[in-house]
């Protein structure tokens, strides 16, 4: 048995994971004041960054300095990587062990930041100590792990997508995974024709790290890429994997080809790969001497799935409530990278920013809350005065990192009750305030726009209710003008203040 | 979520898609994403802008317009069913072409699985398989000539 804190036993609440989404979470829960015990099977604190990405630095930035001081809560909308803090000396953390080479920071300096979070925050974890097996018993939960029982009420697992998935195409189980390049460099791939299944980052970031030593590579997937640079909107590839691209565009080395792979077989010491064209129609075969497969990850869900989990996207993720609860086993709670299974409003097809850590914090901050609640613990709610209500919305559009992060899907929230006056309610998920009744409130949103260009939205409730209302754009995003002022405070009108008659 | 899906399979029983190769329905699963709803969700929400076009893979949806059933008295003045909405079914896209906020909602009445094309993204996406422009012109006509049998 592993030392350390939280001992098996019997425990309210039990986190599973200490990746950024379970220590981020659990750091929540103790602000809430809700007992509970973290595990994790790794030796310390990082999760998937104990590990990945395999050759490259992080594909979300952190900046080192801005418009706001680092210390700030504004500054997290800066920062996509570090995890939250109330205490100002504590956040930012990312950026505090970045070496100043490049925005993008590197698996070692996230790591070494999360480590410094789990310290300075005082997020204790019971590290060696595995989950095994899930059951249910009396209406509670039972967590069989490597060191002993934990039994609780609720279950919250953030343990990443991480494991290894492969779609059906025959010969594709064959060839390594992304996972498997674990120990080697891109030397190894000197002189080879390479040919990689997949155009998502984890592709990109592979065929940019071995562009100086393979003879030719090859990206194929039935999509045609649309660059960031061009949606607007994190899409692969991403501006810094652009080299490959590039080459591909200029006629060199590389190849991004839109074709759907029909099977993979042994062609004497390498691989011929067959395909159909998509975009361009036509038989292609492709003779290499490497084959990898980046067809991404999916959710480690054990034996979730026999206590009446749900999956989608082809059983790589839960099915999950706004709250990112099991949609099926209620108290089975996800948290992390998982929690993007849960899409928010998905305005015009782009996504929240919950497959990354810049957005799932958030999520895990909302979820404390909530869990809390759940538990007995009713959060705070700070009354607003009538003059304050508008400024307090347009600073928060400005600067709010939670609303900036997880476009379309978390929102500020403002109740207008005659009894209890004006309320702050917090940091949200939209849907449910869009899709339910209640009392009279505002819902403010960060979104994108068709042409992905970021604006402002209200949703405004009244008897019951919901209508939309977006707001003009900001010069440099920042809302706190006349202009948007008058705009809110006539879209709030008779909320806020009696309407003039 | 991530936004390409290998969902081609899933496709190839779908009358909409029934005109297209398998390489086509490799490139048309990750050009949508699959989105999943809880019954009681709310998978197109009326009044709002920005929703996608949407085909049913599993379960079923209840067209509602101010909260209240949709059901054929609109079109037949014969009280009937509620419309459901089913596997193959699609909706969306007429908001879509006439570029306003969706004139109802459609909630899931069981749980729902379906494939979403952004709503910018459907012109071109029909462009570029005019054998699925047919079928969905099909589909229209059918729901125009005979609102009765609109529900198989």
């Amino acid at each position: 048995m592993s030392q350390g804190p939280h001992p098996p036993g019997d425990y309210k609440v039990v986190v599973v994971g200490t990746g950024p989404g379970g220590l981020q979470l659990s750091s929540e829960l103790t602000k809430v004041g809700v007992p509970h015990a973290l595990l994790s099977q790794d030796e310390g604190p990082g999760g998937m960054f104990r590990r990945f990405p395999l050759f490259h630095r992080l594909n979300t930035s952190s900046r080192r300095f801005a418009v706001v001081p680092r210390e700030s809560m504004a500054f997290y909308r800066y920062d996509w990587n570090s995890l939250i803090n109330e205490a100002p000396e504590q956040r930012a953390l990312v950026p505090e062990f970045m070496d100043g080479l490049h925005y993008f920071p590197r698996r070692s300096e996230m790591a070494d930041a999360l480590g410094a979070f789990a310290e300075r925050a005082g997020v204790e974890a019971r590290y060696g100590c595995r989950w095994e097996s899930t059951r249910e018993d009396a209406g509670r939960f039972v967590l069989g792990t490597t060191d002993g029982e934990y039994t609780c009420d609720i279950a919250v697992f953030a343990i990443g997508m991480s494991e290894p998935w492969r779609p059906p195409t025959p010969g594709l189980e064959l060839v390594p995974h992304y996972d498997d390049l674990k120990g080697r460099d891109a030397q190894s791939f000197q002189g080879k024709r390479v040919f990689i299944v997949g155009k998502r980052n984890s592709a990109f970031e592979i065929a940019d790290e071995i562009l100086p030593w393979a003879a030719q590579i090859v990206l194929g997937s039935p999509h045609h890429v649309r660059p960031s640079i061009v949606t607007g909107v994190p899409t692969p590839p991403r501006a810094r994997y652009l080299e490959v691209f590039e080459d591909h565009c200029f006629g060199g080395g590389s190849f991004v080809v839109d074709c759907a792979i029909e099977r993979i077989e042994r062609n004497g010491d390498g691989w011929r790969v067959h395909a159909e064209g998509t975009t361009e129609p036509g038989t292609m075969v492709f003779d290499v001497d490497e084959v990898i497969a980046t067809t991404g990850f999916g959710t480690p869900l054990g034996d979730l799935r026999e206590l009446g989990v749900t999956t989608f996207y082809k059983d790589r993720l839960p099915t999950q409530t706004p709250y990112w609860e099991s949609s099926t086993v209620p108290g089975i709670f996800f948290a992390g990278a998982a929690t993007q299974g849960q899409v928010g409003l998905r305005k015009y097809g782009f996504p929240n920013g919950s497959a990354s850590v810049g957005g799932f914090r958030y999520n895990a901050v909302v979820q404390a809350v909530e869990i809390g609640r759940r538990l007995g613990i009713e959060p705070d709610r700070p009354e607003l005065s009538e003059d304050e209500v508008v400024p307090f919305l347009l600073d928060q559009a400005t600067n709010e990192g939670a609303l900036w992060r997880q476009p379309a899907h978390l929102a500020r929230i403002v109740s207008f009750d005659s009894a209890e006056g004006i309320r702050d309610e917090g940091i949200l998920p939209v849907t449910p305030f869009v899709d339910s009744a209640g009392p009279a409130a505002a819902a403010l949103v960060v979104e994108t726009d068709p042409e992905g260009k970021l604006q402002l939205c209200v949703y405004v409730r009244r008897g019951g209710r919901v209508s939309e209302h977006l707001l003009p754009p900001a010069f440099m995003h920042d809302f706190r003008t006349p202009e948007h002022h008058a705009e809110l405070e006539s879209v709030l009108a008779g909320l806020v203040r009696e309407p003039v008659a | 979520m991530a936004s390409q899906t290998d969902i081609a399979h899933d496709l190839a029983g779908i009358t909409l898609f029934a005109d297209l190769s398998p390489a086509q329905l490799d490139k048309v699963g990750q050009a949508f994403e699959e989105q999943w709803f809880q019954p009681g969700e709310r998978a197109q929400r009326q009044g709002f802008v920005g929703s996608g076009f949407h085909v049913i893979l599993d379960g079923e949806a209840e067209w509602r317009i101010d909260g209240e059933l949709v059901d054929r008295t609109a079109t037949t003045l014969i009280t009937t069913r509620p419309l459901l909405l089913k596997r193959g079914d699609w909706f969306g896209e007429l908001t879509i072409l006439f570029n306003e906020p969706s004139i109802s909602d459609v909630v899931a009445a069981t749980p729902l699985r379906c494939i979403v094309l952004p709503p910018q993204d459907l012109e071109p996406f029909l462009f570029g398989y005019p054998q699925v422009m047919y079928r969905l012109l099909l589909g229209e006509a059918r729901r125009l000539r005979d609102p009765l049998r609109w529900q198989r």
